[in-house]
């Protein structure tokens, strides 16, 4: 059996008397787009702080591909190739698109006082940034600079930076909040390239998103996981009706 | 190679390469004045170069620059008076006092952003600039007479106009060439990052003090290698050369010169020429040469909001 990249096992949470997150597991294989859904108040929000590692859970462990990152920090998570995507709007608007991604490669800062060939005619440093440049489909962009691209390009081009960073596993924090219909479509578009090359967590309102892209669904609904299973099973599923739509509709 | 960094170095050589012509010109003409002129464009022109990839690469406005340059000749000063006048000795150790002394104000300074680091630049250097007028070793508020001209290896290269105009040309285009070469390097790089967008620059692992810091101290040695000179084409070296206002006009220079780095030789020439030229005709010039600033300003405006914007 493959070993998960991700895996959360027995997490819990309480903020004093609210019980948030009650006795979460759930595995991200390699390659695999595993979405997480539920309505408001679920807890979504709370969980996926655990699983960065900005908030430390009651009980139960966090690992990442095998090892228990639980009382580690956000920062030596993401060293460690888990990476949050979205979570900040990070491109430096007066650079290239290419010189945006080469800062995101781990091994731009190294050598930093030593080397004093051009960083763009660097062959470690610029075949992998136009790699991922051509895997979001930014290839014919990278000279411009980041603050003259449209907006979905910008979002392509922190998804090439995340990428560059060669992660093990993405954590995407509902990329799809505040982004328009069209544009919405473009990114879904764009994460269904990079499907089956890095496995993602898919936390997600947008279900047009969801249902295209992932493999596998878990449902969480006041803080538990009611189901997890292929987007067929989770749509047939009378308890994600109820929850969604209320207990009246099942 | 990449084609930004051979448009960077094309410019520099063009910009080094014009003054070295009309050096040639004049001296082959006999036009002692214009000799002069280039020996002192090419020294203030690396100066300014030195504040100019501060300002221009690393984000870092400062009015303090003039105590590099006075370091410098005040460092030329002191080892002709012990009877060591040999550059290969002077341009190192010259180098060495500006970068200690920015070492360590560096520290302090490069925790302040904006206006608070203007300021806190200018009130180092305008201690220095107190500091050396204390010295009455070295004349303390006149200043002193250079004991004798500096020599290569024995030889007195800077004895004429022709040579100080040589010397400067020939570190301007190498500190232009080393700093263009930067630029486009790893560090040039994390320090536009780190100019941009600090916690872009940091999340990419960037320890954005100590590239800085890096910058800073670098500039400061170039600096006071142009002080060596301006001692010898003085051949006097008081505190004004630290204060406050110099470094004002160095950053005219910068401001003139625009964002690339081969600017600065052309701010610097700018400066100097109209000052050359407009004094001839009335002593208000510097009247004529605000301006000139108003205009370049306003008609370049984008430009120099990227220069000075994103530090807000």
């Amino acid at each position: 059996m493959i070993a998960p990249i991700l895996s959360l096992t027995g997490l819990e949470k309480h903020f004093g008397a609210l019980h948030v997150t009650r006795g979460v597991s759930l595995d991200v294989f390699p390659g695999e787009v595993h979405a997480l859904i539920g309505p408001n108040g679920a807890g979504k929000t709370t969980l996926v702080s655990q699983i960065a590692g900005t908030l430390r859970p009651d009980a139960g462990h966090v690992r990442l591909a095998g090892q228990d990152v639980t009382a580690l920090s956000a920062h030596a998570r993401s060293r460690r190739g888990l990476k949050r995507v979205f979570q900040i709007s990070s491109t430096c608007e007066s650079l290239s698109a290419l010189e945006n991604v080469i800062l995101a490669l781990p091994k731009f800062r190294n050598r930093l006082f030593s080397r004093f060939f051009p960083a763009l005619a660097d062959e470690r440093l610029g075949a992998p940034a136009l790699e991922a440049l051509a895997n979001v489909g930014l290839a014919a962009r990278a000279e411009a600079l980041a603050g003259d691209l449209a907006y979905g390009e910008r979002r392509a081009l922190e998804l090439a930076m995340v990428l560059a960073a060669s992660p093990r596993v993405l954590l995407l924090d509902e990329p799809m909040a505040g982004v328009g219909r069209e544009e919405s479509r473009a990114l879904t578009a764009l994460l269904a390239t990079l499907k089956g090359h890095v496995p993602m967590l898919l936390i997600e309102h947008d279900m047009t998103a969801v249902f295209a892209l992932a493999d596998r669904i878990s449902v969480l609904v006041e803080g538990e996981i009611i189901l997890t299973g292929t987007p067929e099973a989770v749509r047939a599923d009378a308890r994600v009706k109820a929850a969604y739509l209320g207990a009246g509709a099942a | 190679m990449t084609p930004g960094l051979r448009k960077d170095l094309a410019l520099g050589a063009l910009a080094v390469g014009l003054l070295a012509v009309v050096l040639f010109v004049a001296l082959q003409i006999g036009a002692g004045g214009i000799v002069s002129l280039i020996a002192r464009i090419g020294i203030f022109a690396l100066a300014a170069l030195a504040l100019s990839f501060l300002v221009t690469q690393a984000g870092l406005v400062s009015l303090g620059q003039a105590a590099a340059v006075g370091l410098g000749a005040y460092v030329t000063l002191a080892l002709a008076e012990r009877g060591q006048s040999e550059l290969l000795v002077q341009l190192p150790l010259a180098a060495l006092a500006a970068a200690a002394f920015a070492g360590l104000t560096g520290l302090v300074v490069l925790r302040a952003r904006g206006v608070a680091f203007i300021m806190l630049t200018l009130a180092f250097a305008q201690m220095a600039f107190f500091g050396v007028a204390a010295l009455p070793a070295f004349g303390g508020d006149d200043g002193m007479a250079l004991a004798a001209r500096s020599t290569l290896l024995g030889v007195k290269v800077l004895r004429s106009e022709a040579g100080i105009a040589v010397a400067a040309l020939l570190l301007l285009g190498l500190a232009l060439a080393a700093l263009t070469l930067v630029r486009h390097a790893r560090l040039g790089l994390a320090l536009r990052a780190a100019m941009d967008n600090e916690r872009r620059a940091e999340a990419s692992g960037i320890n954005i003090p100590h590239v800085q810091l890096a910058a800073y101290v670098a500039c400061a040695a170039i600096a006071a290698l142009s002080g060596v000179l301006l001692a010898n084409q003085a051949d006097y070296v008081s505190p004004g050369y630290l204060n406050w206002h110099r470094s004002g006009e160095l950053l005219v220079m910068v401001v003139l010169g625009g964002r690339r780095l081969a600017g600065a030789v052309l701010g610097a020439a700018l400066v100097l020429v109209t000052e050359d030229l407009i004094s001839h005709y009335t002593e208000y010039w510097k009247f004529w040469l605000g301006l000139l600033i108003v205009a370049v300003v306003l008609l370049r405006g984008r430009d120099l909001s990227s220069l000075f914007g994103r530090r807000a």
